[in-house]
């Protein structure tokens, strides 16, 4: 059973605290999705999970063990990320792509069972010999997600999986992020609230660098709290009220299981 | 710390075969043309020791002709290398050796040794006069590279010390105290592999091979660049190493290079280009196999500034370039992948 702990940390740039005293705890089986509006601290806290950027104080532990005492390829055994705006250095083939999710480990007898398994997991076996630069927006993050599936971590950070992709592969993405959640632990950074609603098990909702709340996702959407902090109120779809204010975001039911 | 990346490991091992044999083939070749034509049953009895003979075959082979070779190929090995691992480093398809500015000032340190009159002082003095100057810009990059995160910064580094560099060469010629002192650097300037000896081969070979060494050791880091810098760093990769191997690397295998032949452009650009349609862009693949084509074609360059035109030695630079860009051009038209 793999765990990720937070203790309060504080990341601070050379102007202002980006994260202040930040602390939670999270478990394998739950997809646990962050939220809040630009400038929140939402990438700043991925990226001091992926050891990207550095604690001014607290303590990250995964599995018990402080990240900063952790080699780096032992963090990449961990630990998967998923940067913002995922891209491609160079044209590959969707198989080369993915492989790279087991570089820090030397060639194994299983590593083709893996392979295959990771590619048919994320639906992208069928043209697993392409280049990815022909690929559509949705195929390539489906690859990047194939990559962290590959890499079998403990812990997947993802920045903004479905930032720029259509509702399809939104939806897609996510229950691949879920399946990957069911025995490990995934920490979502999330711009769209109904993905959020609508996949996480958890949702955590930062501003100005702080948790403002955090819990079950139904509980945390409806707070007056999280209307606070994005200045718009939340109503459910099918509970519109008669005289609903056209500047409601409305939450959609996303069924639980889509084809992927 | 190596995938497998099975889709272009046929294809990569064929590429290398070919490439070594066109080498050996052109490298024979190389050894018997010229002025004194060399049969190539005269050129088996002197390179494998059973022609005792001190006759002028024997001179003109291992004196003239076979160092010429051999820099030929240690050179432009380091700039087909360095050219692959820049491009992979700085995940631009534009990078090369000149980018950082190695080139330039490795360049200048010959050019200041020309200008101060001591070229001729003792045999190697414009060589080592490069190999100080490449030194040089190499600590001014080693610093950037140790103190920033952003590749970005490096490459701005390096443009700014390549204009500097370039500068500084200017007024040297600028303040050069005849015409004849301007020309001969002018001409060195243009790269050539005439008239250097085995002693020079000696020379730099210790340079270029910790150079190409480490350039080969970067190869594998830089396959995790492919999702650019931090994602490499979250797959385990150290920055900070990858980049002192490159860096360092390239101004070992460069800058020794120029140290001897002066500024031979395009070969480190174009290389990786020229073997990307056939074996992918994995840098571990692509590194390895820029050194042989990057030997090759300095070599082949090299073999025609000798033997190409009947008037007289054309400068390596001018030729490098005259096949380097038209070739380029006809990839970019054809091939889509160049980005």
């Amino acid at each position: 059973m793999s765990s990720l702990k937070l203790d309060s940390i504080n990341v601070r740039t050379s102007e202002s605290f980006r994260l202040a005293d930040i602390s939670l705890e999270l478990m394998s089986g739950e997809l646990v999705g962050v939220i809040g509006p630009n400038g929140s601290g939402k990438s700043t806290l991925a990226r001091a999970l992926a050891g990207l950027v550095s604690l001014e104080s607290g303590e990250i532990t995964i599995n018990n063990r402080p990240l900063a005492s952790i080699s780096n390829l032992e963090r990449a055994e961990l630990l998967g990320y998923l940067p913002q705006n995922a891209g491609f250095s160079w044209d590959l083939t969707v198989n080369e792509a993915v492989e790279l999710g087991q570089f820090r480990n030397a060639p194994s007898p299983s590593d083709a069972k893996d392979l295959a398994r990771a590619l048919a997991d994320s639906g992208i076996q069928h043209f697993s010999h392409r280049s990815v630069h022909k690929l559509s927006g949705g195929e390539q993050m489906r690859v990047h997600i194939a990559r962290l599936f590959y890499g079998a971590h403990d812990v997947l950070v993802a920045d903004e999986p479905c930032a720029s992709l259509d509702l399809k592969y939104q939806s897609q993405v996510m229950s691949l992020l879920r399946d990957y959640a069911r025995d490990r632990i995934a920490l979502i950074i999330l711009h769209d609230i109904t993905l959020a609603q609508s996949f996480c098990d958890k949702l955590v909702l930062l501003d100005n660098g702080k948790v403002v709340l955090s819990g079950r996702p139904q509980d945390v959407l409806r707070s007056p709290l999280t209307a606070e902090v994005f200045g718009v109120e939340f109503q459910d779809m099918d509970k519109i009220p008669p005289d609903a204010s056209k500047q409601s975001i409305l939450l959609p039911i996303f069924p639980q299981k889509m084809d992927v | 710390m190596k995938a497998r990346f099975a889709d272009n490991k046929r294809v990569s091992i064929a590429t290398a075969i070919l490439l070594t044999i066109s080498i050996l083939a052109l490298a024979l070749f190389s050894l018997g043309i010229g002025p004194v034509e060399i049969s190539f049953e005269m050129l088996g009895k002197l390179l494998l020791g059973s022609s005792a003979s001190n006759g002028p075959e024997d001179i003109i082979v291992f004196e003239i002709r076979l160092p010429r070779t051999i820099l030929a190929l240690l050179v432009g090995a380091g700039l087909g290398m360095s050219g692959a691992a820049l491009q992979a480093l700085v995940r631009n398809p534009l990078a090369e050796p000149g980018i950082l500015g190695i080139s330039s000032t490795s360049a200048l340190g010959a050019v200041v040794m020309f200008y101060t009159g001591h070229a001729n002082d003792f045999p190697f003095a414009l060589a080592l006069g490069g190999l100080v100057g490449a030194l040089l810009s190499t600590s001014a990059l080693l610093l950037f590279a140790l103190r920033s995160f952003s590749t970005v910064t490096l490459i701005l580094a390096g443009v700014a010390i390549n204009a500097f560099a370039g500068a500084l060469t200017s007024l040297v010629l600028n303040l050069s105290p005849n015409p004849f002192a301007a020309y001969e650097i002018y001409f060195w300037l243009m790269g050539s592999f005439a008239n250097r000896s085995l002693d020079h081969v000696w020379l730099i070979l210790p340079f270029t091979f910790v150079g190409i060494t480490m350039l080969y050791r970067s190869a594998s880091r830089l396959d995790a660049f492919a999702f650019g810098d931090e994602v490499a760093f979250t797959l385990g990769v150290n920055l900070r190493t990858t980049r002192i191997l490159v860096i360092t690397g390239t101004a070992l295998a460069v800058g020794s290079g120029v140290a001897v032949a002066g500024v031979v452009g395009f070969v480190g650009l174009v290389v990786p280009h020229l073997l990307r349609p056939l074996i992918g862009n994995q840098p571990s693949y692509l590194i390895p196999l820029s050194g042989l084509g990057g030997g090759l074609l300095t070599l082949a360059a090299d073999t025609f500034c000798r033997v190409g035109v009947a008037s007289g030695e054309l400068k390596l630079g001018v030729v490098t370039a005259l096949l380097g860009a038209p070739f380029l051009l006809v990839l970019i038209l054809k091939n889509k992948t160049i980005r």
